[in-house]
């Protein structure tokens, strides 16, 4: 069986983030990328369940800019067998990105496709469940455990009460939380093999798609800086700041 | 949270090395950041001594079997090893790219570090010897410089080993060699024809650390390069080893040591000093934006803005340079005199740059729990071992005046 896995190519995660000037975004300009953490975990769980032969291939995909591919690269580094690189330099919206992951569904025909919960960037957390509507399939969302057994496949899922485990009928779209794996580096033989594995490029046109934005920024501003805090000297004064000064007593 | 150097687009290196190269900053950023303030607190570490033995007095077996699968899982353990004894195959110029990298940090990650005569074993030597030496199961230590052979060890050297049946006998002291007493093979050269010495008179044993004739003084000799000494007096006292102990020809022995520090004591020292020169320019940076006095940062000074400016420029210069040389000896060309330039300009701009990021950050500059003196003295060192600043002098000035 087939495994995809979208990744996206966002903002390294130790990069402090900067409010453009103009505020119509933040700065990307010589900004180090990377792919998107939740989507290495993706990664790393369909290398683990080809490893374990439960599958046979694993496909990275990756819609945005030309270099993008440097990030189905590293997909390709730490195992993927191949790259789909579908090229736009449009900012997608989430919808936008799930039609265009449906057009490649249903030529690849995969049985299982694993996306992060959310990218770090824009943190819509979106993805996932428009594609498992506009395939119709079933999605297990925030996994922090996924056993495919045949035919199925049983996720466990973080919710605000504990764990949940759901089961799946496949194919079936999963979406990665934190805890699931942790993913590998990359091997320097691996690094040199990828170079030899094929991407393939496409367009969004590919799939009859159109990215237009559908929604506007309006305005992108930094969060208030925090205020210094005060030292209390005393157990009574703490009860009484908390209850005069902070109401919450 | 300092951030490891972003230098892989700089020189427009090809993908695969920056692949290597961010492999590699991860590893410093997820793995070895974490353990740094552990490392510089511990009176365990020593210089000189090979990664695994430096890990294991300083973190126990957990961190050091962690880092050494991790190295094998990445294939970074064999960075530095040839293809055909199983290395990764991996150009002069992405091995200086990818160790430059590691050498953000003190917290020494781990290599199969062979030196490279070792590959010279033939025979029956590969398999009790070197191949032992790349899987980590085995170390080394080499030993040429003497009391009385330091900056001229051709000219000067005393021990001698003569011809005895279908063996040889081993006399004479060595001194100044970094972990003997951690080491179970010693590669020592002995002069065992005094007519030829350098050209043909010494050469390269490979002895048994436990050999009855082997006496490594205890305790070492105390330097400043750590809380633990690891450079020893080791004595030869009719130590005896047979032909097949011999490493290359015998008279091969002092050719073989140059080829040796040519590569890992000079040019490597590329590397070697612009992790630590990045590092400290990385930190002074933060620290000058922070540091407030008279009403404003310290990096609103024109005094310290020229210090961060000159680092930068050593580093950029070095780097060049560096990447230079070790693509010229991808090419196959004779870097003996450039490696020699590669060396004295790394430890000497080294030393100098990271002066300037312990001035600029004034007394936290010397507290050890910066990792920014510890980079210093490593680097003031290294205009001395491996041969002097003077001697790479010597060396590029022969070539110079050649012919
Ligand atoms: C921490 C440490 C680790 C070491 N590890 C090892 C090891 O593992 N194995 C090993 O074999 N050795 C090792 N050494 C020894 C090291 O290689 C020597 O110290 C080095 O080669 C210099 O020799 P020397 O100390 O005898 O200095 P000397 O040769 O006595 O030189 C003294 C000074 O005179 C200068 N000088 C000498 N000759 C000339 C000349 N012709 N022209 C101009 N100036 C000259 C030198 O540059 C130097 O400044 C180590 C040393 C240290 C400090
Ligand atoms: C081992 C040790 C012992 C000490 N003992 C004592 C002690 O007993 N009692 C005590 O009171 N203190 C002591 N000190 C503190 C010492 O006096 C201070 O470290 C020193 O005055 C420098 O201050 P600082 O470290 O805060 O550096 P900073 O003032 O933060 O300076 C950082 C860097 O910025 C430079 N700089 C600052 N302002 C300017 C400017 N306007 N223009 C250009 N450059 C500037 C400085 O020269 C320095 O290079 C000790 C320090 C050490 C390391």
């Amino acid at each position: 069986m087939k495994i995809l896995v979208p990744v996206k190519r966002v903002v390294d995660y130790n990069v402090k983030v900067r409010v453009k000037s103009d505020g119509t975004g933040v700065e990307l300009a010589n900004v180090k990328m990377s792919m998107n953490p939740f989507d290495e975990i993706a990664v790393e769980e369909a290398l683990r369940l080809k490893e374990a032969g439960k599958a046979t291939e694993v496909i990275a995909v990756s819609v945005g800019p030309a270099q993008a591919s440097e990030t189905l690269r590293t997909a390709l580094a730490m195992g993927a067998d191949r790259g789909i690189l579908v090229k736009t330099d449009t900012t997608t919206e989430p919808l936008a990105v799930a039609k265009i992951l449906k057009g490649i569904v249903d030529e690849e025909k995969p049985d299982l496709v694993i996306l992060g919960k959310q990218a770090i960037d824009d943190d819509c957390n979106q993805t996932g469940q428009m594609l498992a509507a506009l395939l119709g399939w079933g999605q297990g969302t925030f996994a922090s455990k996924v056993d495919l057994e045949t035919g199925s496949v049983a996720v466990t899922r973080e919710i605000d009460g504990g764990l949940q485990t759901v089961k799946l009928t496949l194919p079936a779209i999963v979406t990665t939380d934190l805890r699931l794996n942790e993913p590998r580096y990359a091997s320097l033989p691996n690094i040199m093999k990828a170079k030899k594995k094929p991407i393939d490029e496409k367009t969004p046109e590919t799939y009859g798609v159109d990215v237009a934005p559908r929604l506007k920024v309006l305005k992108t501003a930094e969060p208030a800086g925090r205020k210094a805090g005060v030292k209390v000297g005393s157990v009574a004064e703490l009860v009484s700041k908390l209850k005069d000064e902070a109401g919450v007593l | 949270m300092h951030h490891a150097a972003t230098t892989d687009n700089a020189y427009r290196l090809p993908d695969d090395i920056q692949e290597f190269c961010e492999v590699a900053r991860r590893i410093v950023r997820d793995e070895l950041l974490p353990l740094e303030q552990e490392y510089l607190a511990s009176s365990n570490h020593a210089y000189g001594v090979k990664e695994t033995i430096n890990l294991k007095n300083v973190f126990g077996p957990k961190v050091v079997d962690r880092l050494t699968d991790l190295s094998k899982e990445t294939g970074l353990w064999n960075l530095m090893v040839p293809e055909e004894h199983g290395g990764a195959g991996l150009s002069m110029l992405a091995q200086v790219a990818i160790l430059e990298q590691f050498n953000y940090t003190p917290v020494p990650f781990p290599f199969a570090n062979v030196p490279n005569i070792l590959y010279f074993c033939s025979g029956p030597q590969i398999e009790k010897y070197l191949n032992p030496v790349i899987s980590g199961e085995k170390t080394t230590c080499f030993a040429q410089t003497e009391p009385n052979a330091g900056s001229d060890p051709g000219g000067m050297m005393q021990t001698r080993a003569v011809r005895d049946g279908d063996g040889w006998v081993i006399n004479g002291t060595k001194m100044w060699i970094s972990m003997a007493a951690e080491s179970d093979i010693i590669m020592v050269q002995a002069v065992t024809d005094p007519e030829k010495r350098q050209r043909g008179g010494i050469t390269m044993f490979l002895v048994d650390r436990n050999n009855p004739g082997v006496k490594i003084e205890e305790g070492g000799i105390r330097t400043w390069l750590g809380p633990k000494p690891s450079q020893y007096v080791v004595h030869f006292d009719n130590c005896r080893v047979k032909d097949e102990d011999v490493l290359g020809e015998v008279g091969g022995g002092f050719s073989m040591g140059q080829r040796w520090l040519t590569i890992h004591d000079r040019l490597l020292r590329g590397p070697y000093a612009l992790g630590k020169m990045q590092r400290s320019l990385d930190m002074s940076v933060e620290w000058a934006k922070q540091r407030v006095t008279f009403g404003r940062p310290i990096a609103e000074r024109q005094a310290i803005q020229w210090k961060l400016a000159d680092i930068h420029i050593d580093i950029e210069a070095l780097r060049a340079l560096t990447y230079s040389v070790a693509a010229r000896a991808d090419a196959g060309e004779d870097v003996r005199a450039e490696a020699a330039l590669v060396k004295l300009v790394s430890t000497e701009w080294g030393a100098r740059s990271v002066n300037e990021a312990i001035q600029i950050h004034g007394a936290m500059g010397e507290a050890l729990e910066l990792p920014l003196t510890l980079f210093y003295r490593y680097l003031r060192h290294a205009q001395i071992g491996g041969g002097t600043s003077e001697i790479q002098r010597v060396l590029i000035a022969r070539k110079l005046l050649k012919g």
